[in-house]
């Protein structure tokens, strides 16, 4: 409301005074300040105290003693003093600097008279609502934004803004309404934009010989209770975080306090298990074939919006903030967040909570781009591990759950596969292949051996299923599509891709090239090597940062010979079959109906070749089952400490409280005097802590009274401390002249503690001692910011040793691999989209150019170990299934070309409404959304056998075109 | 589509000539694919299994992918002194030329253009042909054949690739053989009139050199063509060459991640990992 009156006036008068010379304004700011100064010094208490013996200024004769010293001052004045206010900052802002950046003398003036302090005094003298803190906060913002000299490099200036600031969040009047904090956050906001723009006022707030004491750690502590506010206010609060992170980077001072000194980090990590807290424990999976959070879904649940947001954030903050305070960052994300949150979520009791858990894992790692926030999710994911199992075997054993639970998983693994990550790669697949057991040895010099000739493309051609051909039918769809090469006799040629070009030439020498027969090129043959060689390429860019070729000589296979023996040992147990999945079914009722139904259960993988390598054993499954019905007991503590933080119970010792809490001394001692000045929030009391501690979590109130108080209480300032105690105790019973005497005492004691902070500061920030005297539930320092889990590392390969070598020495590419060729091998059964993901993320690994894995995938010439499947083996084993299928099946050719059909049109659905998608993967994810086009005949879905058998065939074009486009790429310059 | 294992080319979205960008073969522009399956009736019959008809429909795509797998490898060898260019129109024909840097035929910039059978690589070697017939004993003097088959009695899948053949037409100016010419006059010279013979020679290559500028015999975009020096035309483009690897990493930034200690088979092993406090 002030303010706007303010806004009205200043458009008017600032034509009024272009032109009126310095001299006049100064006048007029000190006639104006002479009047202000009549009125509060007729109203101060210190003063009246003495004065008003003297006689007063007989003016206010008819108000009667008591009201005159500390009643509530009259409305006329009240409002006096506002219009002089006005007028006054109004000259102050439009004063020009002075010569050389003098101080205009306005400025001088109030710098030297202490303007601005008397008057934040001032309205503490008065009732200190909400609306006199609105108004003095918007004064500031003005002053600020529209100054034309800088006013923050001046102590009388600072010191002020400091007190209202500290008032305003921890203030013991009680939660400061929405209103103040979004003025609050505004001006802060503002300030931090002043401070990236100007660094040597960041000096003066970081001068901690000055009694400015933690200036700038106001400025930022004030706004980390908002870090995780939802809404433009919190979103005001991280952008002005991020401006300080920035500074950060540059200014060692600033980056080791907030490491240091502040909470930032523990708050921001910590918040981020408050936030998980609250998500859906299981979401409502829209179809069968959902299998991962897009966009669009996430968009519906607010509080993942609001963890996204900040993990967003965490990942901004990493990305500019000085190392320091991103180490730390990363490493309560790690202890905080995901090491006692996430992982217990990864095992919790049904499928459906597992599944939403990978689900929000997934979108998670999308979510996130700094490095060393991937570092840490990863090394999660890959060291981790809970209940003695890596999370990374879990997550690979669920690939093969015959539930949703499966192809989320994978959903996640093509996330992981598509990051080109080296250790998730090596983890992965390439552990299992360095030592070259899989293959003859004779084999391995042919490993990196180029497919000069396309035999494996053509090999893998060949598996085409003869009822998709293109030579014994063409495919109805393609015949558009294809080059008709006929016989060039007569000079004419048809060929729908470029008629004009000539396809016969006669050269000077007679080396005459004729035109074969008719045959009918695939011309989506072309998009799929064109695909390929993006991708290969993408990926080849992508791996110049590996540490090693992985082309069966570096690393060296011998030296890793024996380690990957016992790792093979290890996850090869013996074939007991069908006990993975059991593993889940133990865990909940809803799962029990499901095992109770066969189908379902034949679903499972055939573990005859491929021995479930992630196969717990029986001890183990003892060790994995069903844990009690409630959530462990730290998850709960620490979401109960995470939301108390992060719900705004969260307050930093400042110097500058203590300033605002003898004023507010003077404040309440008046109110109660007066009689009719009592505001209970005002009052420090008991329930208002209970509230806090108990309250609904949306409870968005900022510090209450009590903890502030109790902050203040740790400090060191002992005399102070008894004193403070006293007055809170005893306050109804405090006389005039105690008060004041303590007044006076508390302004010497501030005096004195401001020229020796150094001393106090050593204890002061200390996190331990102010958060067992403030909460005792807060320990932060059981999170460890250090880096856990690599020292535990047991074996070379970071996988826990395992007591018998049952199935030693057996060659075995991983249980990755393996899962996922078995997963291949049911692609008849698999339903469509299982099957996209499944064809999509080998397609993944075939971009891969590192010999190791490009020969395993795609040499069709290697010669295997016998106990190693390969990928053409499970593509010639899905063949024949398809061919024996088609036989059996008179309407087969029909279908098929209604499967094609219908697929063509999703493709071109998702062509359209893929443009500006972010997640490049994704197509396959949307199938039959927003069909554009219906095709005439739709084949049910769980014709699977059908569309399998239109993947299949698309699918080994696709593999065909990488790998003869691996063997035409250069590599880049670097390696010749 | 990374994930999309199915048609990619719908009705509609014929790519009439999908380009490969540049990558990592500089020296191959775009050549257009569609350009390339010239071919013989019998060719794709002819190697590898053609059980179900599809050897018929891939075949071309395989001869294709053949030859720019010799190119790799031609460019891999960074044959001293040779360039190569297959032809616009065929991937069947390169143009080519070879500047030979001391011997009898020091100063000698001899064009010439390879031939590949289109049963490649189960055919015969491929032919090489000078432009101007150049006086030596192995190269014929009216068709200015070179003489490749005595090298490559057989050409052996695997073992016989282009880049040797281009070898072998370079070691020929400097090591000369005179077994069963194609041109029987150089040899008579070489051995009764060693004198006349080099001076045939620098005759030959001076006519060779004079022919330089000519416009290249095929009229092919791709065609090896020489003009003296204009910084307005050739400044620019040495340029870039000399600037080559750092456009090379210019490309769209992609980078992979590594956590891993050169040197090491575990995850998260370097050090300078940041996660220390």
């Amino acid at each position: 409301m002030t303010s706007m009156v303010v806004n009205g006036k200043r458009g008017g008068q600032s034509l009024v005074l272009k032109g009126v010379d310095p001299e006049t304004c100064m006048i007029v700011f000190k006639n104006h300040w002479a009047q202000v100064v009549k009125i509060l010094e007729k109203h101060d208490p210190l003063r009246s105290n003495v004065g008003g013996l003297g006689g007063g200024h007989g003016l206010g004769g008819g108000g009667g003693l008591a009201s005159f010293r500390f009643g509530a001052i009259p409305g006329d004045e009240a409002s006096a003093v506002q219009n002089y206010v006005e007028h006054m900052l109004f000259l102050l802002m439009e004063e020009e600097c002075g010569q050389n950046g003098a101080m205009g003398p306005i400025l001088e003036f109030v710098v030297m008279e202490n303007v601005l302090e008397r008057l934040f005094i001032w309205s503490l003298r008065r009732e200190f609502t909400d609306d006199m803190k609105l108004e003095q906060l918007k004064m500031y913002e003005m002053l600020i934004g529209q100054a034309k000299q800088p006013l923050l490099h001046h102590k009388p200036v600072l010191k002020p803004l400091m007190m209202l600031l500290s008032s305003c969040s921890g203030s013991p009047s009680g939660p400061s309404s929405s209103a103040v904090e979004t003025e609050l956050v505004l001006l802060l906001n503002q300030l931090c934009c002043v401070l990236a723009k100007d660094p040597s006022v960041l000096e003066l707030f970081f001068h901690t010989s000055e009694d400015q004491g933690a200036a700038n750690f106001l400025i930022f502590s004030l706004l980390i209770p908002f870090i995780h506010r939802e809404g433009s206010v919190g979103q005001q609060a991280r952008d002005a975080l991020l401006l300080i992170m920035a500074l950060s980077a540059e200014n060692q001072v600033v980056a080791k306090h907030i490491a240091e000194n502040t909470y930032f980090c523990p708050v921001l990590a910590t918040g981020l298990s408050g936030l998980y807290s609250s998500l859906p424990t299981k979401l409502d999976v829209p179809s069968e074939e959902w299998h991962c959070l897009h966009r669009e879904d996430w968009q519906q649940l607010p509080a993942l919006v609001q963890f996204l947001n900040s993990l967003e954030f965490c990942n901004a903050v990493i990305q500019v903030a000085h190392p320091s305070i991103r180490d730390q960052l990363v490493g309560y994300i790690h202890n905080g967040f995901l090491v006692p949150v996430l992982a217990p979520a990864l095992h919790k009791l049904t499928l459906e909570e597992v599944m939403t858990t990978t689900a929000y894992l997934d979108l998670f790692i999308r979510s996130v781009s700094e490095p060393a926030l991937l570092h840490t999710l990863l090394s999660f994911i890959l060291l981790h591990r809970h209940d003695n199992v890596h999370i990374l075997d879990t997550l690979v054993s669920r690939i093969n759950t015959p539930f949703q639970l499966g192809t989320v998983s994978l959903a996640l693994f093509r996330t992981l596969i598509g990051l080109h990550c080296e250790d998730v790669m090596l983890q992965l697949v390439f552990k299992y292949l360095i030592p070259c057991n899989h293959m003859m040895l004779s084999q391995r010099r042919v490993l990196r051996e180029r497919d000069c000739y396309s035999v494996s493309a053509a090999k893998l051609l060949a598996l085409t299923p003869s009822c998709c051909s293109p030579e014994v039918i063409p495919p109805p769809l393609r015949q558009l599509d294809s080059i008709l090469w006929s016989k060039g006799t007569d000079g004419s040629h048809i060929g729908t891709m470029e008629s004009k070009e000539v396809l016969s030439e006669e050269d000077d020498c007679g080396n005459s090239c004729v035109i074969g027969s008719e045959i009918y090129l695939d011309v989506s043959y072309l998009d799929y090597l064109c695909d390929a060689q993006n991708s290969i390429s993408h990926c080849i860019r992508a791996c110049c940062v590996w540490s090693a070729p992985y082309d069966g000589e570096n690393p060296p296979p011998e030296e890793y010979q024996r380690s990957t023996l016992e790792e093979a040992g290890r996850t090869r147990p013996p074939i007991t079959s069908k006990k993975t999945p059991n593993k889940m079914h133990h865990s909940g009722p809803p799962l029990k109906d499901l095992t109770a139904t066969p189908g379902l259960l034949e679903l499972e993988w055939d573990d005859s070749y491929d021995a479930c390598p992630t196969q717990p054993h029986p001890e183990e499954d003892q060790e994995t089952r069903p844990i009690p019905d409630e959530p462990p007991k730290h998850i709960q503590e620490l979401r109960r400490t995470a939301v108390m933080i992060v719900k705004g119970s969260y307050i930093e010792e400042s110097e500058f409280q203590n300033d605002v809490m003898v004023y507010d001394l003077v404040a309440q001692k008046d109110a109660h005097d007066s009689g009719n000045g009592y505001h209970a929030p005002s009052k420090p009391t008991e329930p208002a802590k209970q509230e806090v501690l108990d309250g609904p979590v949306t409870d968005q109130k900022t510090a209450n009274s009590e903890s502030l108080m109790s902050n203040g209480l740790s400090s060191p300032l002992d005399e102070m401390d008894s004193k403070k105690r006293g007055s809170q105790s005893e306050h109804k019973s405090l006389e005039g002249e105690d008060l004041m005497a303590q007044y006076e005492e508390l302004i010497r004691t501030l005096g004195a503690q401001h020229s020796s902070p150094a001393k106090a500061d050593g204890e002061l920030k200390s996190p331990t001692v102010l958060m067992d005297d403030e909460e005792d539930e807060i320990d932060f320092n059981s999170f460890s910011p250090e880096t856990p889990e690599t020292e535990k590392l047991p074996s070379p390969f970071g996988t826990k040793p395992r007591s018998g070598s049952r199935g030693h020495a057996v060659p075995f590419t991983g249980p990755f691999l393996s899962v996922l060729l078995s997963r291949l091998e049911n692609m008849p059964s698999n339903s469509l989209h299982v099957n996209l993901l499944l064809t999509g993320i080998l397609a993944q690994l075939a971009a891969y150019p590192q010999p190791l894995l490009r020969s395993f995938l795609l040499n069709t010439n290697m010669v295997f170990q016998p106990s190693v499947r390969s990928l053409y083996q499970v593509l010639a084993s899905v063949k024949n299934q398809i061919e024996q299928w088609s036989a059996n099946n008179k309407d087969f050719p029909e279908l098929l070309t209604a499967a094609q059909h219908s697929l063509l049109a999703r493709e071109s659905s998702l062509r359209d409404s893929q443009n500006g998608d972010w997640f490049h993967g994704s197509e396959a994810d949307r199938i039959k959304k927003n069909p554009t086009i219906q095709p005439k005949t739709v084949v049910p879905l769980n014709e699977t056998e059908v569309y399998a058998t239109v993947l299949f065939t698309e699918f080994l074009k696709e593999l065909a075109a990488f790998a003869q486009e691996h063997s035409i790429l250069s590599y880049p310059p670097t390696e010749q | 589509g990374i994930s999309d294992g199915e048609e990619q080319g719908g009705p509609g979205e014929q790519r009439s000539s999908p380009t490969h960008p540049p990558f990592g073969k500089k020296q191959l522009p775009s050549i257009p694919k569609n350009a390339v399956p010239i071919t013989k009736a019998a060719s794709p019959a002819s190697s590898t299994e053609s059980a179900n008809g599809t050897h018929a429909s891939y075949g071309p795509f395989y001869l294709e992918y053949s030859l720019l797998a010799e190119f790799t490898l031609v460019i891999k060898q960074r044959l001293p002194g040779i360039y190569v260019q297959p032809s616009y129109r065929s991937t069947l024909m390169w143009f080519g030329v070879i500047f030979i840097r001391h011997g009898l035929y020091q100063d000698g910039v001899f064009k010439f253009t390879v031939y590949i059978p289109d049963n490649f690589p189960d055919g015969d070697c491929p032919r090489v042909i000078f432009d101007t017939p150049v006086f030596h004993p192995l190269v014929d003097s009216v068709s200015g054949e070179l003489d490749v088959r005595r090298a490559f009695t057989k050409w052996r899948r695997n073992h016989n690739h282009i880049w040797q053949v281009l070898m072998y037409a370079r070691t020929i100016f400097y090591k000369i053989n005179t077994m069963d010419p194609l041109n029987p006059e150089a040899v008579v010279l070489y051995d009764k009139d060693f004198q006349l013979f080099k001076s045939k020679v620098v005759d030959s290559v001076k006519l060779c050199n004079s022919h330089l500028f000519d416009q290249p015999k095929i009229d092919d975009p791709f065609a090896i063509s020489f003009s003296p020096w204009n910084p307005a035309v050739h400044e620019e483009a040495k340029d870039k060459m000399f600037r080559w690897p750092e456009d090379y990493n210019k490309g769209p930034l992609v980078s992979g991640l590594s956590w891993v200690k050169p040197g090491s088979t575990q995850p998260f092993s370097k050090e300078d990992i940041p996660l220390q406090t």
